[in-house]
């Protein structure tokens, strides 16, 4: 059998395009085609492939699809989609190698309306008037003039595999955000007086959920006619901008009808209706009007674009999926990773997303490498841990600091392995001048013993992760100590990720190197950053947060449960949950933005709060303080523990670390009150300076902050964030 | 007679129009400009859509400019006349009788004719192919008698079979594919109007002239076969009969 794609599942909206069914529009045929025809062009270029063959268009739908008889090329570009190639992320622009049974997922991601996948070779469908577009509404072309569906079998003709295995498409002329879309007035531009002209041009326009294949439906001001609506039929071009008798405008697509009666104000210029027809329902924008000649020049340049070849980024980590993961930590493999030693590559490779990583400098024992983490640019310090380059210099720390100055990238420490930095004067000179500067790091990754200034290092990022049990960070080892003291102690009882977690610091272990490398990614993902913003912000499930307040006075329930509920898709990610249990930490998206969480945890010493949990508090607020990262507290608690001996002494230091961080950060802060508030615990947990909601069965004793229904909780949290401008 | 309005419809349409009503006179100025222009393409010049007041050019802009393409509309112009090259005429069979007939009573009752009152005005009429629209293959005849003008249907009844005769709006169609309409069906050809294989894809281009020539039912069914056979069975008319 000749290689195939045999369809899983395909959205609607999923159709075969080739370029388009032209030469027959005089007849009535409207030739249909890409609705992205640069994205189109893309995929077909990357391949070799000649230009305007048939491809793949796939809507917001999604589409899945398994090899068949392979190996199979594929070029998949457009919107920046979700693409898994057997559950392993690849970047939305991507050239592909797949081999018989590769299953390839596409979903929408980030942005974008379609996405293409052509094949290197040619999809074997039978043309219809000389093309194999998909025209849905007069059942030409594609599959019997049908969308793509489950079960349905493409044979690949003639499959070629161009040179390129597999790569990362740098293709930056489809980032195209649609601000602002240049038009051509008319052609019945004059039935319509000057000053609605203005207000087309005025807008702004935003894009109706009203939308197809065949038009764009907008919503904006009502433009009026000079002289009626009706117009005796003419011919309609792509991109027309019809105005019918309510007033809102509609932009005809690819599967036009061929004339039309209504006036048409304008029309799209070419290179901007594929920017057109990524955006979403719901985005807004402008139009500008250009002259034919400004147009011409805009096309030219985007012919220029697709005429270089496309750069191709060779992808890592091939083998690095979810299921691979998943037999790596369920099975004996764990005792195999934990074993096994990862060399300083494999750990990058490993960190970043499978568009690899740049070094920033030549190697030598600390490898500084560039890359993305879930598509957030990411600097990262890794040590040899095979030490065959010896000790960090001063060269070595004084490029760690010009790094993370440079970029202001979050930046990942991976120590562990390698001779230990040298404690001689130069190098803590060097040492000392870049703690001076920017070298914060978000995460310390440890992966074996970490001594002295390491441990330093260590302990200024936001969260270390430790493999337990072999790895610990001090700032002595046991020799050290046996030296100094005369005990005998393991690196983990001095060092160990358990006794940094029971002082409250920001800790956490895992049982080997891929977990600690893996629970990095999914922090990176969450963390703070100024102004990023997801596209997608789906709601939580349904708030049961009515009924999360026992009605028994006394009884406790789980924190997270609440912070489930009012979070972009239900997700909390908790961080350091060994440290402090009684006081939570992490992150959650609220309209997109992350939003740094401290929280007290009614079901953890009944939510009172100790000199372990303030330590805890103040590490991660001021870390939060740093970033300037906005704030969500919620306190339920009755109050702190009452200390005695050092327990209380140090109870002071703690409060005081924790009250400092909040007058270091500016940001938005908002405080939730569910119940209790007692005490000192709400001075401490940054009541003042916070817009402050209080569940209507909150304790009336706090008179602070509005009184918010327990089920309108997120509608008021995003309120209340986007009132103080986060 | 006035020069015709050079539109743009984008940096790679350009429209020519002649008139803003539906008039033969108008129509055949679209009609010479998109034989002179089809005679001698200039290069760049994608498709040609006659409308019935003007004509589309579809271009590629990179390789005609704008001005360059209207110089060549307006050198072809000077060079094609007034008046087209005499239209081809063809006497299309139609089958009024049921079921082809489907809405022939509705509109004879709405109207208030007789059934045969309503075949016989349908049939005295002289039609003009104005142009293609809305869909695939979808004519659209100017020509149809006032008595005939009936308004569209407020909501589009299911879709009728290929090579439906209509009338709805004041004006006949005619449909190669099956779809759903807001016209009247008055009857049926067996003429196979679009055939992959025969030289001429869509057998009527716009320009052309038609009648209508009643079959029965009996004929209508031997004209299916053998037009299904590859058989051409409108005939051309010397002249308009």
């Amino acid at each position: 059998m000749s290689a195939g794609l045999l369809i899983r599942t395909a959205g609607p909206g999923c159709t075969l395009q080739d370029g388009g069914r032209h030469g027959w529009l005089r007849f009535g045929v409207t030739p249909a085609g890409p609705m992205d025809r640069l994205a189109f062009e893309t995929v077909h270029r990357a391949l070799g492939n000649p230009g305007g063959g048939t491809a793949i268009e796939i809507g917001l739908g999604g589409f899945e699809a398994v090899v068949e008889d392979g190996p199979l090329c594929l070029a998949i570009a457009g919107g920046r989609f979700a693409i898994t190639v057997d559950g392993a992320p690849v970047p939305p622009a991507v050239l592909l190698r797949l081999e018989t049974g590769a299953a390839l997922r596409i979903q929408p991601g980030p942005a974008g309306s379609w996405c293409y996948l052509a094949v290197g070779g040619r999809i074997d469908v039978p043309p219809m008037l000389g093309s194999t577009a998909t025209h849905l509404r007069s059942g030409f072309g594609g599959l019997d003039g049908r969308a793509l569906a489950g079960g349905d079998r493409l044979a690949i003709a003639e499959p070629r595999l161009p040179a390129e295995a597999s790569g990362a498409l740098d293709t930056p002329w489809l980032e195209r955000p649609a601000e602002t879309i240049r038009v051509i007035l008319g052609p019945q531009a004059d039935y319509f007086p000057p000053d609605q002209i203005a207000a087309f041009l005025a807008g702004p326009w935003t894009l109706s959920t009203r939308r197809d294949r065949m038009a764009y439906f907008l919503e904006g001001p009502r433009l009026s006619h000079a002289a009626g609506f009706n117009i005796v039929s003419d011919g309609i071009a792509l991109g027309s901008i019809q105005v019918p008798g309510e007033g809102q405008p509609i932009v005809l697509m690819a599967d036009r009808q061929p004339t039309g009666g209504y006036p048409k104000i304008a029309t799209v210029i070419g290179p901007d209706l594929g920017r057109l027809a990524q955006a979403r329902p719901g985005a807004s924008f402008r139009f500008a009007a250009v002259t034919v000649a400004d147009a011409v020049a805009a096309r030219a340049a985007e012919a220029a674009a697709l005429a270089l070849p496309i750069p191709v980024q060779p992808l890592r980590r091939r083998d690095f999926s979810p299921g691979f993961l998943l037999d790596v930590s369920l099975t004996d493999g764990v005792e195999a990773m934990a074993e096994a030693v990862l060399t300083a590559a494999e750990r990058l490779d490993l960190l970043f997303d499978a568009t690899g990583w740049t070094l920033l400098r030549p190697a030598s024992a600390l490898l500084l490498a560039h890359g993305t983490v879930m598509g957030r640019p990411v600097l990262a310090a890794a040590r040899d841990p095979a030490g065959a380059e010896g000790a960090w210099t001063v060269a070595d720390l004084q490029a760690l600091a010009v790094a993370a100055e440079e970029t202001d990238n979050p930046l990942v420490l991976l120590l562990g392995g390698g001779a230990p930095t040298p404690e001689d004067a130069p190098t803590l000179a060097a040492l000392a001048a870049a703690l001076a500067g920017r070298v914060q790091p978000s995460l310390a990754l440890a992966f074996g013993p970490i001594l002295g200034p390491d441990a330093l290092l260590a302990a200024l990022a936001m969260l270390t992760i430790i493999v337990a049990p072999s790895a610990y960070v001090a700032l002595s080892g046991p020799a050290v100590l046996q030296r100094v003291t005369g005990q005998h102690l393991s690196g983990t009882e001095i060092g160990g990720a358990a006794l940094h977690a029971a002082a409250g610091s920001l800790v956490e272990e895992a049982p080997h190197a891929v977990a600690v490398l893996l629970r990095a990614r999914q922090v990176l993902d969450l963390l703070p950053d100024a102004g990023a913003v997801m596209a997608q912000t789906p709601a939580p499930p349904a708030p049961l947060l009515d009924r999360l307040i026992p009605s028994v006075a006394t009884a406790v329930y789980d924190m997270r449960m609440l912070l489930e509920a009012v979070a972009d898709e239900g997700r909390f990610l908790e961080i350091a949950s060994a440290a402090a249990p009684n006081l939570l930490t992490g992150f959650l998206r609220l309209g997109g933005r992350t939003v740094a969480v401290l929280a007290t945890q009614p079901q953890e010493r009944a939510g009172i709060l100790d000199a372990p949990a303030l330590a805890k508090a103040a590490g991660f607020a001021a870390w939060a303080a740093r970033l300037q990262a906005p704030v969500l507290t919620v306190i339920d608690s009755p109050g702190l523990m009452p200390g005695a001996g050092p327990e209380a002494a140090a109870l002071l230091p703690a409060a005081a670390a924790l009250l400092r961080a909040w007058q270091e950060n500016r940001a938005p802060r908002a405080t939730l009150l569910p119940r209790y508030a007692r005490g000192l615990v709400p001075s401490l947990m940054g009541l003042a300076g916070s817009r402050v909601l209080r569940w209507s069965s909150a304790e009336s004793a706090l008179a602070d902050g509005t009184v918010i229904a327990p089920a309108a909780t997120r509608a008021a949290l995003l309120a209340a964030f986007a009132a103080e401008g986060a | 007679m006035d020069s015709p309005l050079f539109l743009d419809a984008g940096e790679a349409a350009l429209v020519v129009e002649f008139g803003r009503s539906v008039d033969p006179a108008v129509h055949d100025r679209v009609m010479v400009l998109d034989a002179a222009l089809a005679a001698a393409p200039p290069a760049g010049v994608q498709e040609l859509v006659p409308t019935y007041r003007s004509l589309m050019i579809h271009y590629d802009p990179l390789v005609i400019r704008r001005a360059a393409l209207v110089a060549a509309v307006e050198g072809a112009l000077a060079q094609g006349g007034e008046t087209p090259a005499a239209p081809r005429h063809w006497a299309v069979p139609c089958c009024y009788d049921l079921p082809h007939g489907e809405d022939l009573e509705e509109v004879a009752r709405v109207l208030g004719l007789t059934r045969d009152q309503a075949i016989a005005q349908h049939l005295a009429g002289r039609y003009r192919l104005y142009m293609y629209g809305f869909a695939p293959g979808y004519a659209y005849l100017g020509g149809l008698a006032e008595t005939l003008a009936i308004s569209r249907r407020a909501t589009p009844r299911p879709p009728h079979p290929a090579g439906a005769v209509m009338i709805g709006g004041g004006l006949c169609g005619i449909a190669t594919f099956p779809m759903p309409t807001g016209w009247y069906v008055l009857g049926r050809t067996p003429e196979r109007l679009y055939a992959p294989a025969r030289t001429e894809t869509f057998l009527l281009q716009p320009g052309d002239v038609l009648r209508f020539e009643p079959v029965d039912r009996a004929t209508f069914a031997d004209l299916e076969a053998r037009a299904e056979a590859g058989e051409t069975v409108a005939r051309r008319e010397a002249t308009a009969a």
